[in-house]
């Protein structure tokens, strides 16, 4: 609290408007109107140094930027959303297509060239070779159509028992080299063990 | 210019430069504008001058008063109300009565400052407002230190009059 008597603040005040104060005395000055307990004969200046006070309080605002969609943008999210959907779409149709367009060559090769048949069977996706397999009841005999495959091979006709021998001569290889790919990968695990222990007996 | 030199002697006045550029411009847009033209400005000096400034303040503010005037003759604005973004405040003591007079009269005095002419406004402004030295004011404004002291005067003496005749 600045206590001040009225005949010395009155007098840096008259020296304060002839521009002869220096900075400490102004800051006296600013202080006794700020702390409130002014003196009625100084009422009528105290707004003059209320006023410096509140501009000496302006500050440069300090923004936080942040970035809100707009409209516009809310439509090009979309446009990209959907454009993004149908290629993935696009790319999922054309890979089943092409899968049905094999499947059918796989299917038909024992009639049209019997000696790539193998090749084509053997090349032909897993989920091609599941396809045929579906395909297959539909060339059975229609005799015998209410008759389990499995449970009586031997009343299928000869072309589709040849096309199943087939097939399964194609999982077969699969599953084999399916066998490999695991029997290698045990194997480069073994190897990584041994790895490990290597340190391990060197500590000990 | 190096980031210490930027960051203990040019960033902590910002909130001056701002101060002095909207007593200017009298836009908050425009003075927020200048400051970050001269922040950019100062931050890009080249390394043989920075030798050669002795009071970055001042110099600042030099670039402020210049960066402002160049806004404010470009486009005449020219702003005769109190200045944009000051809070109104009322003591705790008054009536709401006597604290509406008060501020009535609180922007009055900010409208007086506001309505001197440019030299005794911004030698006022950095004397009243920003508390710098005559020399410093003289430096930053390009003028002696006796037209400081008789702008000055000049500026308390004419507000002074307006308040007591008012």
């Amino acid at each position: 609290m600045i206590k001040m008597k009225y005949e010395e603040i009155h007098e840096m005040l008259d020296r304060y408007w002839e521009g002869e104060t220096t900075l400490e005395e102004e800051r006296k000055i600013k202080a006794y109107f700020k702390a409130g307990a002014i003196d009625e004969r100084l009422r009528p200046v105290a707004p003059m140094f209320q006023a410096l006070r509140e501009e000496q309080a302006v500050q440069l605002a300090t923004k936080a930027k942040t970035t809100t969609m707009r409209p516009q943008m809310y439509i090009w999210a979309a446009a990209a959303s959907v454009a993004l959907f149908l290629t993935a779409g696009w790319c999922l149709f054309r890979d089943v297509k092409e899968v049905k367009t094999e499947s059918p060559i796989a299917l038909q090769a024992p009639k049209a060239q019997p000696e790539s048949q193998e090749k084509a069977v053997v090349e032909a996706p897993i989920d091609a070779i599941v396809q045929q397999e579906k395909i297959i009841p539909k060339t059975v005999s229609p005799k015998k159509k209410n008759t389990p495959i499995r449970s009586k091979p031997q009343e299928i006709d000869p072309e589709t028992a040849q096309a199943m021998a087939e097939i399964k001569a194609a999982l077969a290889l699969v599953s084999s080299k399916l066998d490999k790919g695991r029997n290698e990968a045990v194997k480069g695990a073994s190897h990584l063990d041994a790895l490990e222990k290597v340190p391990k007996r060197k500590e000990g | 210019m190096t980031w210490d030199l930027f960051h203990n002697q040019v960033f902590p006045i910002r909130h001056k430069l701002y101060r002095f550029a909207l007593r200017i411009t009298g836009s908050v847009h425009e003075a927020e504008d200048v400051v970050q033209e001269v922040l950019e400005k100062v931050w890009k000096t080249a390394p043989e001058q920075v030798g050669n400034i002795q009071n970055w303040e001042a110099w600042c503010m030099t670039l402020t008063r210049n960066r402002s005037l160049d806004k404010t003759r470009s486009q005449t604005l020219r702003r005769a109300a109190p200045l944009e973004g000051v809070a109104e405040r009322s003591s705790d003591t008054a009536t709401p009565a006597q604290a509406t007079e008060r501020n009535d009269l609180v922007n009055r005095v900010k409208m007086m400052m506001q309505q001197l002419p440019e030299k005794q406004r911004l030698v006022m402004h950095l004397r009243d407002i920003e508390e710098l030295s005559y020399d410093e004011i003289a430096e930053s404004l390009g003028i002696s230190l006796d037209q400081v002291k008789v702008n000055l005067h000049r500026a308390r003496k004419s507000i002074r009059e307006k308040m007591i005749n008012d």
